[in-house]
């Protein structure tokens, strides 16, 4: 009897009349003990695989010729009571959005209490033990209070580790894991990620974990599974496939992983020159009442002219709130801002920065370009209606203004015809940036500006913006998450942490000798995923990184992740 | 959820107090001389010269400002002293207090009933999702939106009543008597509900943690008898509160139609026979219950959703 | 344009023919409204008079089509105002918030708990029945399901990058809402529109019915219902008719109510949505 999980030559399609195919030929195995990664694009199968193991297909989809056992149990003809008894029993499952994965109106403990009796009999005290006891597991400090929370008091993080016990409650053999940590940061990603593999070597547990991302499970996975295209594209041993993949799509997808990170010499350091921008004390409360954390908490920061600020924090740092302040859509609690926008010599009628319209000197580009528009106008419309507002300038004048800031972005005037759904992401956003060009600013911010691209585009986008700050002396805050992006760009780094600035320091001093133990953290987190380790410090840690990942990963591939130039 | 419920309740609380002054203004927007109207609701003599009329005004306050007269109206309307009807010469409250129970067993009803329906109806049609079964509640359901009340009242009186003698035309005596009300009253209710639970239960059926809940080992009907049926029937709650408002004022035409002596009669009456104190009584007391109801589905609601409860905590 | 599916179609014909025929009442009736013949009174459906006639002898038919105008257009006048009145306010709560917001919420929590009826029976208590109490009555708390659906859609459209973007662009609060929020809010107050039209058009039935609406010698579908009501038995006809009008005009009404409401969300879900990528950028 063959032992772990054993698909082979499974076929999935779309029922009639679209009938396509939707898998074409899926063979891989999960040995018992085994970390496996299941690696692919969106829309190249994963999920469908993950789901067609769980006998949870959506109606539309059906299964064709293959099979998938199970320790020797047929999972494609199982019965319906057997198929019950095996999820949840035999198979724990995680998933990419755990909050929503939770019944709003039970608590955890509810949740853990159903597979328990379900799949092992315990009511009652044994039960309520055992849930404490998972709870525990998944590293939780006071797991009582977990069981009595509902879903919407934890946070994403928590929630996966509250998952991960509620997959684990019916002691299965095998761990499905699809793309849980895609929706958390690199710290919490990690943190999952150590848990998981504590389980699967303390009980024996096979874990399939598909994601997008192969920087992800390549400290961990024993094997790599590509998909692509509803086919399994190239497999092997984690250390081959990474080391040395044979295919393009493996290739591609190991390239948009290993992301921009070698500055271009023409941006230039800024001489020294005086502050544009100043914030001084800056406080920035949104709740009210006790206890209710400030959104920035007495931040004093300023931008000099010609410079490019990073600012790096996570979610919830108050790095928005930053960027909206700095536009004046908010205004501040407490402190000042202090704006010397226009240029010191006054003339500038090169369309450069700082001729802008006055109150519109600060502009802001976002993260989710195809959010940016109205959907329902023309992107002529769009970029054509804050220039109305200038009585001087005729229809005509406006046309070949927009015409012509469309084509410093790089872009076809022709398009201005279409509706934003009708763009690529990365259209969009060289499009948000002509629209804030139009009016002139003397200060660009840039708030996740490219976190929703993908990896190419976003290269793209990074040095558009690298050539307008040269050309056009424009200063430049770049708000983001990510350190490739704030390296890549930056002359100095700025973290936010809480609301609170907690280091300011130039990029290269930051990467090297992060101060302050959040910044610490961070740069920590990103060594452990040798595409994001960009700085060179990082190099000193590998060893331990490889070897934490029991040689998984080769050495020398790591290097060459980190040190190589990517185009 | 305290909070929550304090504002909530502080909001309807002004709202009474304000329909209250509303009404308390009727004798004196209302053409002819407020005083005499006034002093017509406080005593029981029919003809009053002029001088009495200058003594009971002087008596009653009626030169007082405003506002005293308000404050003194009020306190005298919350010990239950509404003063006489114009037509039958007694005191309001002793209409009132009877009718009130008619109204309310006659809304409580329709509601029970309307959301037995509409649950029955509603997770069958949900279960069904685009077979016939679903495609018949919800035309029906549909139509019966349309349905005017009292068009379909006097069509069933003629079957029923007139026809085949199986039911009572009208009036409010024994337990058959409530069928054809609470039928008609029900309609247009049960069938917002229905749709209200169809809709609930499709939006609990997609979601996510139910596909969770049977990666967890549950069967189909465990699933929906625990994760789908009670999050699909939560919005009934909410309809329900507002709900009894809209009874409240659709059984002012049922009464009237079924010669039921509730309180949307008596208001009906009160109004068609320029019965000012009738009128006011009324008025008061239906709003008051409007918000009283309205205010108790609300905390209903939201001791039924951890989310409410926990972030008003 | 995708095709409208049969039943709405249908619906849309008999609306439209029902309008119509009210809107020339003038030219197709076959008799004066008010016309009275007591020598052919209660009579069924004849060639004569197709619809029958009341306990006066006046043709239903000419009066349903008389009576319709009044009905017609005061649920129709009731549906602009409300919709009028509860968009400003919704849209103003959703980008004003703060206090502002607050209030209006808590006014319609207040209406919400206003039974309709009971309204209507106080201001007509207060103003004498006729044109200007009921359409007040209808008024004062028939704007608030178009407020709240206002405010949440402009709340939802207001969290959308492109309101921002329009600020930081510094365009003006009136023209983001003009451009940019209410082209969003178009659709679904339109279904709503149609959706409380067919209930108004019941509300006033209902009010004339009791009474406080039309007042004599001027009738309207509701007040016919009421007159025919002690005849009913002698002539099912005469009560049949002006409530199968109310009912069907409702019904219809509602149809594409729904259908307009369910396209516009649908719509509005289309336009969330980014397109597949294109492929370079």
């Amino acid at each position: 009897m063959p032992e772990g999980l054993l698909i082979e030559d499974l076929h999935l399609s779309v029922r009639a009349p679209a009938s396509r195919p939707v898998l074409s030929g899926v063979g891989l195995s999960v040995a018992p003990g085994e970390f496996v990664a299941l690696v692919g694009a969106s829309g190249s199968g994963k999920t469908m695989t993950a789901l067609a193991v769980l006998g949870l297909l959506p109606p539309q989809i059906q299964a064709g010729s293959g099979s998938i056992s199970l320790g020797g149990t047929d999972l494609l003809r199982a019965s319906g009571a057997e198929l019950n008894r095996l999820r949840g029993g035999r198979i724990g499952m995680l998933y990419q959005q755990p909050k929503r994965m939770f019944n709003p109106r039970m608590t955890i403990g509810s949740h853990l209490a159903e597979p328990l009796k379900l799949h092992r009999g315990l009511r009652g005290r044994q039960a309520r033990e055992q849930a404490l006891g998972l709870l525990a597991d998944a590293g939780f400090d006071d797991p009582a209070r977990i069981a009595r929370s509902y879903p919407h008091q934890l946070s994403g993080g928590m929630a996966q580790r509250a998952m991960l016990a509620v997959a684990m409650a019916g002691q299965p053999e095998l761990l499905l894991a699809d793309e849980p940590t895609s929706a958390l940061d690199k710290v919490l990603e990690r943190q999952i990620l150590e848990l998981i593999d504590n389980q699967r070597r303390r009980h024996g547990l096979g874990v399939l974990y598909i994601t997008h991302d192969l920087a992800t499970v390549s400290a961990f996975a024993d094997r790599v599974v590509v998909m692509d295209a509803g086919c399994v594209q190239e497999e092997g041993p984690a250390r081959t496939v990474l080391g040395a993949p044979r295919t393009a799509c493996a290739r591609e997808l190991l390239e948009a992983c290993a992301l921009t990170r070698r500055r271009i010499a023409a941006a230039g350091e800024p001489g020294p020159s005086r502050d544009i921008l100043a914030l001084h004390g800056v406080t920035k409360r949104f709740a009210k009442g006790r206890g209710a954390r400030p959104a920035l908490d007495n931040v004093s920061l300023s931008l000099r002219e010609g410079e490019i600020l990073g600012v790096l924090g996570q979610s919830g740092s108050g790095k928005s709130t930053l960027a909206r302040l700095l536009v004046d859509v908010e205004a501040p609690d407490r402190g000042s801002i202090a704006r010397t926008l226009s240029k010191a010599d006054g003339k500038n009628d090169d369309g450069g920065a700082g001729s802008g319209v006055p109150g519109t000197e600060v502009q802001l580009v976002f993260q989710e370009p195809h959010d940016a528009f109205d959907p329902r106008m023309k992107l002529f419309a769009s970029l054509e209606a804050p220039l109305r507002r200038q009585r001087t300038c005729t229809a005509d004048e406006r046309r070949d203004r927009i015409h012509q800031a469309v084509r410093d972005v790089e872009l076809e005037p022709g398009m201005l015809d279409r509706y934003p759904s009708q763009c690529s992401g990365g259209q969009l956003q060289r499009l948000t940036i002509a629209r804030a060009l139009l009016l002139g600013p003397a200060v660009l911010i840039c708030d996740e500006a490219t976190s929703a691209l993908d990896a190419v585009t976003q290269r793209k986008v990074l040095d558009l913006l690298l050539r307008l700050h040269r050309d056009r002396r424009l200063s430049l805050i770049m708000i983001s998450h990510d350190m490739n992006v704030i390296r890549y760009m930056s002359h100095r780094v700025a973290v936010l942490y809480q609301g609170a600035l907690v280091e300011l320091a130039g990029t290269a001093d930051f990467f090297a000798n992060p101060q302050h133990r959040h910044s610490k953290e961070l740069v920590a987190a990103a060594r452990a995923h040798p595409t994001a380790c960009a700085a060179p410090v990082a190099c000193s840690d590998l060893a331990a990184c490889a070897h934490r990942g029991s040689g998984r990963l080769g050495t020398t591939r790591l290097l060459e992740l980190v040190t190589s130039p990517d185009s | 959820m305290m909070l929550f419920l304090a504002r909530r309740t502080a909001a309807l609380v002004v709202a009474v107090l304000l329909a209250s002054f509303v009404v308390f203004l009727i004798p004196y927007v209302t053409p002819g001389d407020p005083v005499r109207k006034i002093i017509r609701s406080r005593v029981a003599g029919d003809a009053i010269d002029d001088s009495a009329v200058q003594a009971l005004s002087a008596q009653l306050g009626l030169q007082d400002p405003l506002w005293t007269q308000y404050l003194r109206w009020l306190g005298r309307f919350a010990s239950g002293d509404m003063g006489l009807s114009y037509t039958s010469r007694t005191p309001v409250v002793d209409q009132v207090l009877p009718a009130l129970w008619v109204t309310l067993s006659l809304v409580v009803m329709t509601l029970a009933v309307a959301a037995l329906i509409a649950v029955i109806l509603g997770i069958a049609a949900a279960l069904n999702e685009g077979r016939a079964a679903d495609k018949a509640i919800t035309a029906v359901s549909q139509a019966f939106i349309a349905m005017p009340e009292y068009w379909l009242a006097p069509m069933l009186v003629l079957v029923f009543a007139l026809e085949l003698s199986v039911l009572p035309s009208a009036g409010w005596e024994g337990p058959t008597s409530a069928v054809l009300p609470v039928a008609v009253l029900a309609l247009r209710p049960a069938s917002h509900f229905t749709s209200a639970v169809r809709e609930g239960m499709l939006d609990a059926l997609g979601a996510e943690h139910v596909t969770a809940a049977r990666g967890r080992g549950l069967s189909y009907f465990h699933t929906v008898r625990k994760h789908v049926i009670p999050n699909g029937l939560l919005p009934l709650t909410t309809l329900a509160a507002v709900w009894f408002a809209g009874l409240l004022g659709g059984s002012v035409i049922i009464e009237v139609i079924f010669a039921i002596p509730g309180m949307g009669r008596l208001l009906f009456d009160g109004v068609l026979n320029s019965d000012i104190p009738l009128a006011q009584g009324a008025v008061v007391v239906v709003v008051g219950l409007a918000v009283l109801l309205t205010t108790a589905a609300d905390l209903v609601h939201g001791l039924l959703n951890p989310q409410v409860r926990l972030r008003h905590a | 344009m995708r095709k409208l599916p049969l039943h709405i179609r249908l619906a849309a014909c008999i609306l439209a023919v029902v309008v119509l025929s009210v809107a020339l009442a003038g030219w197709i009736a076959p008799y004066p409204p008010a016309e009275q013949d007591l020598a052919s009174r209660l009579s069924a459906p004849t060639a004569t008079h197709w619809l029958g006639t009341d306990h006066l002898g006046r043709d239903t038919l000419s009066r349903l089509l008389d009576g319709g105008r009044f009905s017609l257009t005061i649920a129709a006048l009731a549906t602009v105002l409300t919709a009028v009145i509860g968009t400003a306010i919704g849209v103003l709560s959703a980008r004003r918030r703060g206090w502002l917001d607050e209030f209006f919420t808590r006014t319609n929590d207040i209406l919400l708990a206003m039974p309709e009826m009971v309204v209507a029976l106080f201001l007509v208590a207060a103003l004498g029945a006729g044109y200007p109490a009921l359409l007040l009555a209808l008024t004062v708390t028939g704007w608030t399901p178009f407020a709240r659906l206002a405010r949440a859609l402009a709340y939802d459209v207001s969290a959308r990058g492109f309101i921002e973007a329009a600020r930081v662009l510094g365009c003006s609060p009136w023209f983001t809402v003009r451009r940019h929020i209410l082209p969003h809010l178009a659709g679904p107050l339109l279904g709503q529109a149609t959706l409380r039209f067919g209930q108004f058009l019941i509300s006033v039935g209902a009010l004339s019915y009791l009474g406080l609406g039309v007042q004599p010698p001027q009738s309207d579908w509701g007040s016919m219902l009421a007159a025919a009501q002690p005849y009913a038995v002698r002539s099912p006809m005469t009560i049949l008719a002006p409530g199968l009008v109310i009912f069907t005009v409702a019904l219809c009404v509602t149809l594409i109510g729904q259908h307009l409401a369910r396209m516009s969300s649908s719509r509005l879900l289309l336009a969330t949505a980014p397109a597949p990528e294109a492929t370079h950028a």
